[in-house]
């Protein structure tokens, strides 16, 4: 009883103490903020890893692709209970020229709702958003709303910046956002008129088949001429003006001079759907002579999306599988022979399957196991296609391992960054040490006392023992709450800061991520709590052992 | 005669200083029956201070046997050393030695407080603290229950280092230069307060250089050339 009395009254009354409370807290909060804002970072990551290619992914063994994918997928599905769904990827580079514009991007054909199926590629469209019918072909209207209201955006952000007195203002933020709203209305006006052409196009169509549906002498042939006329010359005018759904892009919000990001973080689009966009790609899908000549078609922008995986947003765009697969002439091959019309020679193909597994099976460890099943299930359906051996997928990977390159980088500096703010905080182990064996010091005669009135060796280490635990504790309880607190507002502070002294760490307009990540996990705060806790005891175990170890009289007579 | 509840025999004690020895108690016997009083009479550095210590289990003898209340000190083991220290035996010093953290009242219960077990502190609590409060009026500290050592008189800090030393109902008293930091006047106030307290039955041994005080004692030992005489 007079151990844990003693040690929490020199905690109360012990000014030193609370010079090492406040060392440990520091530390505790420090360690916090670093490993909370670096484990969000991985964690986006690896979210926006594992929202990009599902659970596991099938790879091509060279350019020429996958063969048989369709047939794969069902097989897949048959022989891996855990799948639930699969869709097949295409990759290829292309260049795409906006205006004056050209950049080099990645070109991913997809087919749009089995994707949706497999990825959260829905998760951040600028149109579809959460949407689960997303597809290349929205309503124009949805494709008018958004726009319109990105116009809105753009006119708040132009008032906000243009009533900043003239010193703060930024100029050039206000010409790129006259840029883009000029573009955003001059496309919404167009896609409105587009609305309005389709409009006129349904209504002959039905004036059309009223007249086809007039009894015969009634039926006038001139005007059914006339209307299927007028018919096909709209349709093909609005096709030129507002491509058909298989020539539709989703452009990855990253793209160079395509968006840029306000201070503030809102993402500002300079292309906006219903643009027009020419992309040209290298057929890597034959090697049928020694040139390679580019393909070109005009596609039409509907979306825009965005994965958080800097490297993926600033150089993709996503275009129909099937377009694509023409276009990088990864369709099927059929026989010359004139005897045989029709046979395929070499299958179509793509450049990667990727798989998503059911839930219960969504786990790292469960995922490795599914893998192997996926594998194994390869190698036997490439045994019953030899002749296409090949075009068969060759190895299957979990989205971790697919990204582990990437993932691992971010790891390994979380760890360094984590580690060198651990030896940091090895010199709050210094301190409560030093501070412990000042308070020993101090307290010798009271080790006397305590040992006279009937206090025991072992009670005396205990009581400067609980007394380091319980600063630990204390340092650890006040750090944490200070560490919390300072993630879950970490993203004001910093706002508050960039206000009062114009010093902004997060650039927003540089990183893809809109904030710093400012969750904290319990289990970072359990094992933070424990590691202090830790060091408080390690400081004090010297400093305790000596005042246990001091004979009582010799205490008893310290001067 | 009753059984002495001190009972030293050849006790010898030696420390170095430096490359010297120093032979501080050569053969000392004393034999105290319950109820004593007395004073051992000795110049600085005579090792009034240790014999005091060596009878109080806080040191331990070279040489000699030592017998408290029946029980040989060289049989017994830290804990049961560490227990007859708490319960048997209270100390008086000479600077008081009351621990700064602590109020006049806890400063008293602190001994208790080591008796007990956190479980057992919970049921006594009471009972301790009004007994405490009861010894703590009767040395004339009522009102300073909830002072500081630091804001105390000499005098008053003497006292409550007497109460603690008495909060267990100790078999043996061991006063070490009681007075020797106080006027005259108040050393004679705590002379007062240890033989009323002698004469309700409670055994003393109080070393002092002071020859007056001792005579306050009811036997009167001096301490000379490290021998009892």
């Amino acid at each position: 009883m007079y151990k844990l009395f003693l040690c929490l009254r020199y905690l109360r009354r012990r000014y030193l103490a609370l010079v090492a409370v406040l060392a440990v807290a520091l530390c505790v909060a420090m360690v916090l903020i670093v490993v909370s804002v670096m484990d969000g970072f991985l964690r986006k990551i690896e979210h926006a890893a594992r929202g990009l290619c599902g659970d596991i992914v099938v790879d091509a063994g060279g350019i020429s692709g996958i063969g048989l994918y369709d047939e794969f997928a069902a097989y897949l599905k048959d022989e891996v209970e855990e799948v639930s769904a699969t869709t097949p990827v295409i990759y290829t580079v292309g260049l795409l020229r906006v205006g004056n514009l050209t950049n080099m991007v990645q070109v991913c054909g997809i087919r749009l709702p089995e994707r949706l199926a497999v990825t959260e590629f829905e998760r951040d469209m600028f149109v579809q958003a959460g949407w689960p019918d997303a597809s290349f072909d929205p309503p124009i209207e949805r494709l008018i709303a958004r726009t319109t209201r990105h116009t809105k955006l753009i006119d708040k952000i132009r008032k906000r910046e243009s009533a900043k007195p003239s010193d703060e203002r930024d100029e050039n933020l206000l010409r790129k956002l006259a840029v883009a709203g000029n573009n955003a209305v001059w496309q919404r006006d167009m896609l409105v008129n587009i609305s309005l052409q389709r409009k006129k196009i349904e209504r002959k169509r039905r004036d059309l088949q009223a007249e086809r549906g007039k009894p015969a002498g009634l039926r006038n042939d001139e005007t059914i001429q006339r209307l299927a006329e007028q018919i096909e010359k709209d349709t093909d005018r609005l096709d030129r003006d507002f491509c058909p759904p298989g020539k539709r892009m989703i452009l990855g919000l990253g793209l160079p001079s395509l968006s840029f990001r306000t201070p503030e973080g809102e993402a500002i689009r300079m292309v906006t759907p219903g643009r027009r966009v020419v992309l040209s790609l290298f057929p890597l899908g034959r090697g049928m002579s020694t040139t390679i000549s580019p393909n070109t078609a005009t596609f039409t922008v509907i979306d825009d999306a965005r994965t958080d995986l800097y490297i993926i947003d600033s150089a993709t765009v996503y275009v129909p599988f099937e377009t694509i697969q023409e276009l990088a002439y990864m369709g099927a091959d059929y026989s010359p022979d004139e005897d045989k019309p029709g046979v395929i020679v070499i299958p179509a193909r793509c450049s990667q399957i990727q798989i998503k597994v059911k839930a219960p099976y969504a786990s790292d460890r469960e995922l490795i196991r599914v893998r192997r099943k996926v594998n194994a299930a390869i190698k036997k359906f490439t045994d019953a296609h030899l002749s296409q051996a090949h075009l068969m997928p060759v190895e299957a990977r979990t989205w971790r391992e697919k990204q582990a390159k990437y993932i691992g980088a971010i790891e390994k500096q979380r760890t360094l960054v984590a580690i060198m703010f651990g030896i940091i905080s090895l010199v709050s182990v210094l301190m409560v040490f030093a501070i412990f064996h000042m308070i020993v010091t101090q307290k010798i005669r009271d080790i006397g006392v305590i040992r006279a009135v009937g206090g025991s060796a072992t009670g005396v280490a205990q009581i400067f023992l609980g007394f380091g635990a319980a600063t630990a504790m204390l340092g650890s309880a006040i750090g944490l709450t200070g560490g919390y607190f300072f993630v879950r507002y970490i993203n004001e502070i910093q706002d508050w800061l960039a206000k009062w002294f114009g010093f902004r760490v997060w650039e927003r307009d540089v990183y893809l991520f809109d904030k710093i990540p400012n969750t904290v996990e319990s289990l970072t705060m359990l094992w933070i709590v424990c590691g202090a806790v830790a060091a408080g005891l390690i400081g004090v175990l010297l400093p305790a052992v000596m005042a246990a170890r001091m004979q009582p009289v010799e205490a008893l007579r310290y001067e | 005669m009753s059984e002495p509840v001190i009972d030293a025999r050849g006790l010898h004690k030696s420390y170095r200083m430096g490359r010297v020895d120093l032979h501080v108690l050569r053969g000392v016997s004393l034999s105290v029956g319950p109820g004593e009083f007395v004073a051992v009479v000795g110049a600085s550095g005579s090792g009034k201070s240790t014999l005091l210590h060596i009878i109080g289990l806080l040191d331990e003898q070279d040489r000699g046997g030592l017998v408290l209340n029946g029980d040989d000190a060289a049989k017994l083991s830290r804990r049961r050393r560490n227990r007859i220290r708490c319960r048997d035996i209270g100390f008086i010093f000479q600077f008081y030695h009351l621990l700064g953290e602590l109020n006049v009242l806890e400063n008293v219960v602190l001994p208790a407080k080591v008796d007990c077990p956190a479980i057992g502190w919970l049921g006594r609590r009471r009972r301790i603290r009004a007994q405490a409060v009861e010894l703590l009026e009767r040395l004339g500290l009522k009102d300073r229950l909830r002072h500081r050592p630091k804001e105390l008189s000499g005098g008053e800090r003497q006292r409550v280092a007497i109460a603690r030393a008495l909060i267990n109902s100790p078999k043996i008293l061991l006063a070490d230069e009681p007075t020797g930091n106080l006027d005259s006047k108040t050393g004679r106030q705590i002379m007062e307060l240890l033989k009323t307290f002698n004469q309700a039955g409670q055994t003393i041994v109080m070393v002092t250089h002071d020859t007056d005080l001792a005579a306050a004692a009811t036997r009167v030992l001096h301490l000379r050339d490290g021998r009892l005489k």
